[in-house]
C-alpha cells in the first residue's frame, strides 16, 4: 500500500466544494513532496484559502479525494487533521499577549503534575523545542515583546511540537517587513531539511521564487498549472494567474511633470509624552510628484503619516502647504486643507464595514451633498456611479455592504471616498497590501493618473520593487528618522534603499 | 472573484432582507394571531388604547435609537423622566403656562443629555455606568426636591397634552409621530445622521474620515435627553400629577422596543421604523397579556424572554452574514 504514491506526503484529487451559487473549487489538485516548498498562486477570491480550508477540514469537500502519506483520508474536522500532523498558519495570528511563548505553544494542552500545570516540565520543553529550531527567544518571555514575524516562529514551533508534517502557511509574510522576512524563510529551509511538507500562499513574486520548488497556479476555482518553480518566470506567472498578459507589474510615471513644491515638513518630532515615535522628520513633497517611504515596520512611516493627517499629535516642527503653516489639530483639519490618508488598515480606518457603498463614499464629503439642509441621495448616487466606472469597482450596486466586497474592490472604494472632494496631497499607506495582482496594477495607475492630474503623492510601501517602481523619490526611514532620500534611477536600487532602512547613516 | 462576490452578495441580501423586513413580518403574525386569539383586540378603542399606552416608551426609544447605533446605552430614561416630568409640573403648578413648563422640561433634558454625552466622551466612561449613575442621582433629586410627596395641581392645558384628543387622534400620539418624522429626518437626511451609522459601525474609520467622533456622540445625547424631557412631560400629563416615583423599569420597555425593531446592540445598523415596529409589537404583547388576564408577574417574564430573543436574533443573523468570508 505504501509503496504507491509516497512520492507525494499529500495529494488533492480533483477537489470541487461548492457553495451556494457558486463552484468555489472546481477540479483542483495538487500534489506536495515532502521536505519542498509548494507555493500555491492566485488572484484573491481564485480557491486558495478555500482549498486550504478543505485540506484541514475546516470545509468538507464536495467531490475528490485527499491522499496524505498514501492513506487516503475521507471526511475530517481540524482536530482530526492536526492530529494526523497536518497544521495551519493563518494569515492573521491571535497569540495570547499577556501568556508567554510557553504558555501559548501549550495553549490548550498544558502539561499536568496531579490537578495543576507542571509549569516546570512546559518551561523545559519548549526551551529545548526553541533551540531545537534555532528560535532565538526564551521560553518564559511574554509573546508582546515578540515582533509578528517572532509570532510566527512561535507558530511554526507549535506546529513542530505536534510533530506536523505538512505545515499550511497563508500569506505569512504580509504583515512583516522584508528584513524579516529572512528569518521566517531560515525556519522554512530549515523545516524543509527535516522533510516536512509546506503549502505557502503568497502574492509576492520575489518571494515566490525565493521559496518555491513547486509551483500551482488555481483561477477562479478552477487548477490551471503545476510545475517545478524553475519552469516559470513572473511575467509568465501573473498571465497564468489572471489569465491576461500585464505587461509591466509596476508601471513607471509617464513623463509626468515635476510642479512647484506642494507639501513641506520641517523637524517634525515626535517625543515621547505623545508617542516618541519620530524625530526631526524633513521633506517636501511636489505637485504630480510620488513619494515612496521604504523602511522596515516600525521604522515610524506610518506614524509620521498619521501626525500629518492628525490623527496622532506631534511635539515640534511644522507642516506646511503650499508655503502656508498649517495647524492641524484633527483629520477634520487636515481634510479641510485638501490632505487625504488611506491607512493600510482597511477595515480598521478604511470602511464602515456594515454599511453600504452609497454611504462609504459619500462619509468625507457629504457637505458638499447637502440642499436646503438635507442629503441629496440623488446626487451621491450620480457622483457615487461615476467612481464606480471610473475606478471599475465591480460591485452590484451602491447598496450593497462593502463587507461583502474584495479587497481589491474595498481598496477602491476607499480611494473613490476621497476622490469625491478635492485632494491636493493623497498619503497611501501599503495601498495594496493584501490586493490581487489585477486590482493591484489597476491601483498603481490610478496612482499615476493622480499624479498626472496634479495630486502630490506619498506612498508607505514595505514591498522594495513597489516603492522602486512607483516612486520619483525615495524616502528611507530607520527607527524614526529618515536616513535618506533617493532619486529614481540608478541610485535608488533594492541594495541601497535596504542599506538606509537597516543600518543607514543620517545624510542630508 | 466576481463568481465569489456574486455569491456573498446573495447570502447578505438574505440577512438584509430580513434586517429590512424580519421584524415588520413578525409584527404581521402577531397581530393576526392577537385578532384571531384574543378578544376584544382588534377594536378601534383597544388598538387605540395600544397607541396610546406605548407613546411614552416610544418616545424614548427615538432617542435611544442614536444611542444605541452608536454602540452606545442609556439606562436612566426611567428616573430622567420622573425627574424632568416632576420638575415640568412644578412649573406649571408655579407659573400656570404649559409653554414655560414645557420649555422647562426641554431645557432640563438637554442639561441632562448634554452631561451624559459630555462625561462619556471626555473621560472615555461606558456609557452604562454614566447613566446608571445618573438613574441613582436623578432619582434622588426628585425625591428630595419632592419630598417623596407627587405634585398637583396641573390644571387642564398641562393634562391636554397626555389625555386630549385632536379630532379621533390622541395629542400624545400626535407628538409621537411629530417626533418620529423628526427623528427619521435626522438619521435618513441630514450629515448628522450619516455620522451616527458612521461612528457606531468604525469609530476609527469615521475619524479618518475626518468626523468628530465625539461631537457626534454629545449630539446623540442632547437629542435623548430633548426626547426623555417631551416623554416626561406626556407620562406626568396622563397621570394628572407629578409622579417623583413614577417611570420605573421604563428604560427596559425603551431598549426591549428599539432591539425587537432591529437595531443591534453592537452599533452601526438600526432603523427608527424598526423602533416604532419594535414598541408596537411590545405593546401588543402586553396589551394582548393584559386582555387575556395574564399576570403581572409572568409579565414581566415574557419581557425578558423578548429582549433575550430578540439579542440572540440579531446575533445569530450577524454571524450568519459573516460566515460567508
Amino acid at each position: 500500500m505504501g509503496s504507491k504514491g509516497t512520492d507525494y506526503i499529500l495529494e488533492m484529487r480533483d477537489v470541487v466544494k461548492v457553495f451556494p451559487g457558486v463552484r468555489a473549487l472546481d477540479g483542483v489538485k495538487l500534489k506536495l513532496r515532502p521536505g519542498t516548498v509548494h507555493v500555491i498562486c492566485g488572484e484573491n477570491g481564485a480557491g486558495k484559502s478555500t482549498l486550504m480550508k478543505v485540506i484541514n477540514g475546516t470545509h468538507d469537500a464536495d467531490e475528490g479525494e485527499m491522499v496524505f502519506k498514501g492513506e487516503p483520508v475521507g471526511k475530517r474536522t481540524i482536530e482530526d487533521t492536526i492530529r494526523m500532523g497536518i497544521a495551519m498558519i493563518y494569515q492573521e495570528l491571535n497569540p495570547v499577549l499577556e501568556m508567554t511563548i510557553a504558555e501559548n505553544i501549550f495553549l490548550g494542552r498544558e502539561p499536568k503534575a496531579g490537578l495543576f500545570v507542571d509549569y516546570k516540565s512546559m518551561y523545559s520543553q519548549t526551551q529545548e523545542l526553541l533551540d531545537q529550531l534555532k528560535i532565538p527567544y526564551k521560553a518564559k518571555q511574554k509573546m508582546r515583546e515578540l515582533s509578528i514575524a517572532g509570532h510566527q516562529l512561535i507558530e511554526i514551533a507549535k506546529a513542530i511540537a505536534r510533530n506536523a508534517s505538512v505545515i499550511i502557511m497563508d500569506e505569512p509574510s504580509s504583515a512583516i517587513a522584508d528584513t524579516e522576512i529572512d528569518v521566517l524563510f531560515n525556519q522554512i529551509f530549515d523545516l524543509k531539511a527535516k522533510g516536512v511538507g509546506i503549502l505557502y500562499i503568497t502574492h509576492k513574486m520575489d518571494e515566490i521564487f525565493r521559496i518555491a520548488d513547486d509551483i500551482t497556479i488555481i483561477r477562479d476555482g478552477q487548477w490551471v498549472d503545476s510545475g517545478p518553480a524553475q519552469n516559470y518566470n513572473p511575467e509568465k506567472l501573473v498571465s497564468l494567474m489572471v489569465g491576461r498578459e500585464i505587461k509591466n507589474v509596476f508601471p513607471k510615471d509617464l513623463d509626468v511633470e515635476i510642479g512647484e513644491v506642494v507639501l513641506e515638513v520641517k523637524d517634525l518630532t515626535q517625543e515621547k509624552q505623545h508617542g516618541g515615535r519620530f524625530k526631526d522628520i524633513s521633506f517636501q513633497l511636489r505637485k504630480g510628484e510620488i513619494l515612496g517611504f521604504s523602511g522596515l515596520v516600525g521604522a515610524g512611516r506610518s506614524e509620521v503619516m498619521r501626525a500629518i493627517f492628525g490623527l496622532d499629535p506631534f511635539t515640534s516642527g511644522e507642516v506646511l502647504l503650499e508655503g502656508k503653516k498649517l495647524d492641524i489639530r484633527d483629520t477634520t483639519d487636515a481634510i479641510r486643507h485638501g490632505i487625504a490618508m488611506i491607512s493600510e488598515d482597511r477595515k480598521g480606518y478604511g470602511l464602515v464595514l456594515e454599511r453600504n457603498v452609497h454611504e462609504n463614499i459619500s462619509l468625507v464629503n457629504l457637505k458638499k451633498f447637502i440642499r436646503n439642509g438635507l442629503i441629496d441621495d440623488k446626487a451621491i448616487a450620480r457622483e457615487a456611479n461615476i467612481m464606480v466606472d471610473l475606478l471599475k469597482i465591480k460591485v452590484a450596486g451602491l447598496g450593497v455592504a462593502t463587507s461583502t466586497l474584495s479587497g481589491g474592490n474595498q481598496q477602491k472604494v476607499v480611494l473613490a471616498k476621497w476622490l469625491m472632494g478635492d485632494v491636493k496631497v493623497m498619503i497611501l499607506d501599503e495601498p495594496t497590501r493584501g490586493i490581487d495582482v489585477g486590482a493591484k496594477s489597476e491601483i498603481h495607475r490610478l496612482m499615476c493618473k493622480f499624479a498626472k492630474e496634479g495630486m502630490a503623492v506619498i506612498m508607505i510601501s514595505s514591498e522594495l520593487p513597489e516603492v522602486l517602481g512607483m516612486s520619483d523619490r525615495i524616502v528611507v526611514m530607520q527607527e524614526g528618522r529618515i536616513t535618506g532620500i533617493l532619486d529614481r534611477g540608478e541610485m535608488a536600487t533594492q541594495e541601497s534603499v535596504m542599506k538606509l532602512a537597516t543600518h543607514g547613516t543620517k545624510s542630508k | 472573484m466576481t463568481k465569489t462576490e456574486s455569491k456573498s452578495k446573495k447570502k447578505m441580501n438574505l440577512a438584509e432582507l430580513y434586517g429590512k423586513y424580519g421584524t415588520f413580518a413578525i409584527l404581521v403574525v402577531i397581530f393576526t394571531l392577537s385578532s384571531i386569539f384574543t378578544r376584544g383586540f382588534a377594536t378601534q378603542a383597544n388598538l387605540t388604547n395600544v397607541l396610546r399606552q406605548i407613546t411614552v416608551v416610544t418616545i424614548l426609544a427615538l432617542g435611544a435609537t442614536f444611542i444605541i447605533i452608536l454602540g452606545h446605552i442609556n439606562v436612566a430614561y426611567g428616573s430622567m423622566i420622573a425627574l424632568i416630568g416632576v420638575i415640568s409640573t412644578a412649573i406649571m403648578v408655579a407659573t400656570g403656562n404649559v409653554f414655560v413648563a414645557v420649555m422647562g422640561a426641554v431645557g432640563l433634558g438637554l442639561v441632562i443629555g448634554a452631561i451624559n454625552g459630555y462625561v462619556i466622551t471626555k473621560f472615555h466612561i461606558p456609557a452604562f455606568i454614566m447613566t446608571l449613575a445618573v438613574t441613582t442621582v436623578a432619582r434622588g433629586s426628585v425625591l428630595l426636591f419632592t419630598n417623596g410627596v407627587p405634585v398637583t395641581g396641573m390644571g387642564k392645558s398641562y393634562t391636554f397634552i397626555g389625555q386630549g384628543y385632536i379630532g379621533i387622534m390622541p395629542v400624545s400620539v400626535l407628538i409621537l409621530l411629530v417626533l418620529f418624522v423628526l427623528s427619521w429626518v435626522m438619521l435618513n437626511k441630514t450629515r448628522f445622521g450619516r455620522h451616527v451609522y458612521a461612528v457606531g459601525g468604525n469609530e476609527q474609520a469615521a475619524i479618518a474620515s475626518g468626523i468628530k467622533s465625539k461631537n457626534v456622540v454629545r449630539k446623540a445625547f442632547l437629542f435623548d435627553g430633548f426626547t426623555a424631557a417631551i416623554a416626561g412631560v406626556v407620562l406626568m400629563s396622563r397621570m394628572n400629577s407629578g409622579q417623583p416615583a413614577a417611570g420605573v423599569a421604563y428604560e427596559f420597555d425603551a431598549i426591549t422596543a428599539v432591539v425587537v425593531g432591529g437595531t443591534s446592540l453592537a452599533g452601526g445598523s438600526g432603523t427608527v421604523v424598526g423602533t416604532i415596529i419594535g414598541a408596537v409589537i411590545v405593546g401588543i404583547i402586553n396589551n394582548v397579556q393584559n386582555l387575556a388576564n395574564v399576570n403581572t408577574y409572568w409579565q414581566q417574564i415574557v419581557k425578558g424572554l423578548i429582549i433575550l430573543t430578540a439579542v440572540i436574533i440579531d446575533k445569530m443573523t450577524k454571524q450568519a452574514s459573516s460566515m460567508k468570508k
